[in-house]
């Protein structure tokens, strides 16, 4: 396996890693956001 | 070499592995929330709180809570959804004298109580939804919830902090159809709330979370991360108490000691003593009773249709109370306080309790009022284990008194 070879399998991996980390970050981000639609109301009478 | 930068710079912008690793991250987070939705992992559950307390920072979920019922629940029982607010909930008990267990007791094993009252909460919600996913699966199903004298909406979906639970339930395909088809109208549209209880900002909110809450249906990122939350790490700020909290949410203590009754006493003088500010301001609370009442030379009246919202509320509601048993116990607000009212204002709140009490029979509800006195409460509303079981007793006689005329 050439150098080249080897140095683009790696960055298609980094790239791919990077992209999962974005997917888990969105996934993650998608729970906050619909945390964040309900506040916390206590009842006042 | 600069032909190589280029190439260089072509694959690590290349889109396409970029977005695989996002699709595959998406898909694999999907799914591990959709398994651990299915095997349910709420082993704690006790009541909505500590653990289980909703706040900003945790959603309960309805697929592992139904999970954990039919784990505790056989369906040779009746199923008891206690349901309501924190007076239900048990805020003022420790989980120890919770007034569900002292229910639990009376009723006997026949019966599978589940407290799933919470704070501001009315029937509909957490209890509701439930009754709506998992009622028609037991012999019988109860729903045990408060009514006081202060206002709440009855809309299907409950109050804010419960209406994901709902929304949850409605597009994952929980709710069973019989239960659904009666909070329709004609139009097989389903009536959400009346539309004079809701400001612009809410109806958006509410928008967001009905999208949000359908994204979660297919994506489970509501499971997953509350699962990790409960489990293993809290990564929230909490900025009532201006710090990052890392304990995971099964290590948060509930409310729990040795009851002590005389010290229960003591403390509740202590927090409100008669005259100070703080009782002054409840006081002047209570007095204001222009939302149903009309100051007349005669004393108070009750305004022309000032059960009217109420009224709207309980023929809409998705809990068809002439088929499903539904109790209401009705809580009134702590005589401490109540006993320094004029006789008029505390006639006014007995013509509001009977009004409000014939209202709810007149859809099929069971009413039940137990007897309070200053001694069974921890503050202004909230009973402490004494009012609980008391309220567990009336609670208990009601559904006895039904099941004889069966």
């Amino acid at each position: 396996m050439s150098r080249a070879t080897v140095a683009k399998a790696l960055i298609w991996t980094a790239v791919y890693g990077g992209g999962f980390t974005a997917g888990v970050f969105m996934h993650y981000a998608l729970h906050r956001l619909l945390l964040a639609t309900e506040p916390f109301i206590y009842i006042s009478f | 070499m600069r032909e190589r930068i280029a190439a260089f710079a072509r694959l690590f912008l290349a889109p396409r592995a970029f977005f695989l690793g996002f699709l595959c991250a998406m898909v694999a987070c999907s799914l591990a929330g959709r398994k651990l939705a299915q095997d349910g992992f709420y082993e704690s559950f006790t009541r909505i709180g500590g653990t289980f307390q909703v706040d900003d920072t945790f959603l309960l979920s309805p697929a592992p809570m139904v999970r954990w019922i039919r784990a505790h629940c056989s369906r040779d029982r009746e199923l008891v959804l206690v349901g309501g607010s924190s007076i239900m909930m048990g805020a003022g008990q420790p989980v120890r004298r919770l007034w569900s267990k002292r229910l639990q007791e009376l009723l006997g094993d026949g019966y599978c109580v589940v407290n799933l009252a919470g704070p501001s909460g009315a029937l509909n919600g957490f209890a509701g939804t439930t009754l709506g996913i998992l009622g028609h699966e037991y012999k019988r199903a109860w729903l045990i919830a408060d009514m006081h004298d202060g206002v709440v909406g009855y809309s299907p979906d409950g109050v804010m902090t419960q209406k994901h639970y709902f929304w949850s339930a409605y597009f994952s395909g929980m709710l069973e159809p019989g239960f659904l088809a009666h909070g329709q109208d004609e139009n097989g549209k389903l009536r959400v709330t009346p539309a004079t209880t809701m400001s612009d900002k809410d109806r958006a909110r509410l928008e967001q979370l009905r999208l949000g809450s359908w994204l979660d249906s297919w994506l489970h990122f509501d499971e997953l991360w509350s699962y990790l939350h409960y489990r293993y790490f809290t990564t929230y700020y909490f900025h009532n108490a201006g710090r990052w909290q890392w304990t995971p949410r099964a290590a948060w203590p509930d409310y729990d000691f040795e009851f002590d009754e005389a010290q229960a006493r003591a403390h509740r003088q202590y927090a409100d003593a008669v005259g100070s500010a703080a009782f002054n301001g409840k006081l002047e609370r209570l007095r204001d009773l222009k939302t149903y009442f009309a100051a007349t030379p005669s004393g108070l009246k009750l305004r022309e249709n000032a059960l009217g919202m109420l009224d709207t509320q309980l023929k809409d509601n998705i809990i068809d109370a002439s088929k499903q048993n539904v109790v209401i116990a009705y809580i009134t607000v702590a005589p401490y306080y109540t006993s320094h009212l004029s006789l008029d204002e505390q006639s006014a709140y007995e013509t509001l309790y009977e009004h409000k009490a014939a209202m709810f029979r007149r859809y099929g509800y069971h009413v039940v009022r137990p007897t309070l006195t200053a001694d069974d409460f921890t503050d202004l509303m909230h009973t402490n284990p004494l009012g609980g079981d008391k309220v567990a007793g009336v609670v208990a006689a009601e559904i006895r008194a039904t099941e004889a005329k069966r």
